[in-house]
């Protein structure tokens, strides 16, 4: 069995965390005013979570 | 049979491919056929005098006593709240109009022909800003400046235009998304793109020199004339786009005061109705949020065809106009409703986003699916009636008006 790679590991560890943020802005901003490098990407369920709606769209695709 | 994306897009070509121009000023009646007397059409989806907002009723209660179907305001809400007279939408009329939208039959009417389908629409003149019938004013400087339009400015504008010529306004509009205008809260550009070219016309036709100052002087003193001009262009464009089956564009966006309404190309001519929001903006000196109507009027029209709030980035002093934030973030509220349109117009681009087309043809199925609701540019009236405006802001479309859409139309694909 292939072993992790634990020198990558440690470098993620160690090294400043670079972070893509998806979903809650909050944590993004948090983030930022800690000084931490942080993309955010906005992001929502499919008609906001609501499960009756995102099937109605898959089946209205193309 | 086609697919929803191929109706689609023969929605937003019907859209693209109209050719509207402004070709007359006429009286409602007889323009409007079945406009009958004690009639009177406002905007927004369907509604009652006793679900009518404060400035709705306002504006009926001047109308009625304008029209000498009442003796007086108290007599006018007298005989509405007895049914002494027929309201409906404008959209029913094939006509819209600004905020409380009134449209009766001696309300001299632009007409909007879009020759490339020869259909017509109709919307009435603009007053100017402030304490007007559109945001609710009934009082006698109101009654006074709509009895000097309908006798005065509109014949003399009818008459320019016949002999004038019909006036392109794919062009204009063009031209005014390139000079800092949305069409909706900002219409500087278009109204004196308008009035140079009805200006030879104008003074030529002139039942002598006094009449053509005070039309001059009217229009020019008023930043907004456009903005009906622009709504019956709306109404002209996105009609022949109103029964396509499997379509999910938007036809018609539209707003009384109580209710949002939208009209969705596959479900026809039905409404889809959910509470109307409150705008969030800035407002005249002496005015607060406290004292604010919530959203109202068929404006939204120039937004179902890609101006106002989807244009936003053609005209950044807006903006600030509104209280929408930064200069600077004009290109956001363009770039997301990108998100939820069909296409673009490559006969109407912003130079400030490298000559990208106005988002067009809003999809009720991006619209559920991202919950970006339409982002709407707004008037904001007092909700008593008889004060006028208030302010100017930003408002969005109730995403429930989508939701409802979105099943009604699956039930029409035979979806559920």
């Amino acid at each position: 069995m292939e072993q992790p790679d634990q020198s990558r590991s440690r470098d993620l560890l160690a090294a400043t965390p670079r972070v893509v943020n998806v979903g809650l802005e909050m944590f993004a901003a948090d983030l930022a005013a800690r000084g931490t490098p942080v993309v955010h990407v906005e992001w929502n369920p499919p008609a906001g979570g609501d499960s009756r709606l995102a099937g109605l769209l898959d089946k209205l695709r193309g | 049979l086609k697919s929803i994306d191929e109706a689609n897009q023969d929605a937003l070509k019907r859209i693209l491919d109209g050719d509207p121009y402004l070709v007359d000023v006429v009286p409602a009646a007889p323009a409007i056929r079945d406009l009958a007397d004690r009639m009177i059409l406002h905007a927004g989806p369907p509604i009652g005098w006793e679900r009518m907002c404060g400035p709705l009723r306002g504006a009926v209660q001047g109308i009625a006593v304008l029209e000498g179907w009442a003796a007086d305001l108290d007599d006018a809400a007298a005989k509405a709240a007895a049914g002494d007279y027929t309201f409906a939408p404008n959209h029913h009329f094939g006509a819209v109009g600004p905020m409380t939208g009134m449209t009766t039959r001696s309300q001299p009417l632009l007409v909007v022909e879009n020759k490339t389908f020869g259909n017509r629409a109709y919307c009435a003149l603009n007053e100017g800003l402030g304490k007007v019938m559109r945001f609710g004013g009934n009082d006698a400087e109101v009654l006074d400046r709509l009895r000097w339009i309908a006798r005065v400015l509109g014949p003399a504008l009818g008459r320019a235009l016949r002999a004038g010529g019909a006036i392109a306004l794919k062009p204009l509009i063009a031209r005014g998304l390139t000079m800092g205008d949305e069409m909706h809260q900002r219409n500087v550009a278009c109204s004196s793109l308008l009035l140079r070219q009805l200006a030879p016309a104008l003074a030529r036709t002139a039942q002598g020199g006094d009449e053509l100052a005070a039309c001059l002087d009217f229009i020019g003193r008023n930043d907004q004339f456009f903005l009906n001009v622009a709504m019956a262009m709306g109404k002209a464009l996105t009609d022949p786009t109103r029964d396509i089956a499997g379509s999910t564009v938007v036809t018609a966006m539209c707003r009384n005061g109580t209710d949002f309404g939208i009209r969705v190309a596959g479900t026809g001519d039905r409404w889809f109705t959910a509470p109307v929001e409150m705008p969030v903006g800035l407002y005249f000196p002496g005015f607060s949020a406290k004292d604010a109507n919530p959203d109202m009027g068929d404006s939204a029209i120039v937004e179902t065809v890609g101006l106002g709030g989807f244009a936003m980035a053609a005209a950044p002093a807006v903006v600030g106009y509104m209280g929408a934030g930064r200069a600077s973030q004009a290109a956001a509220f363009t770039r997301e409703m990108s998100e939820i349109v069909v296409g673009h117009n490559p006969a109407w681009t912003i130079p400030a986003m490298d000559f990208a087309g106005v988002p067009t043809g809003i999809d009720i199925r991006l619209v559920v699916e991202t919950g970006l609701a339409p982002t709407i540019n707004t008037g904001i009236a007092h909700r008593e009636p008889g004060v006028g405006q208030v302010g100017a802001g930003v408002v969005r479309a109730p995403l429930k008006c989508f939701e409802q859409a979105l099943v009604a139309f699956a039930e029409t694909m035979d979806i559920a």
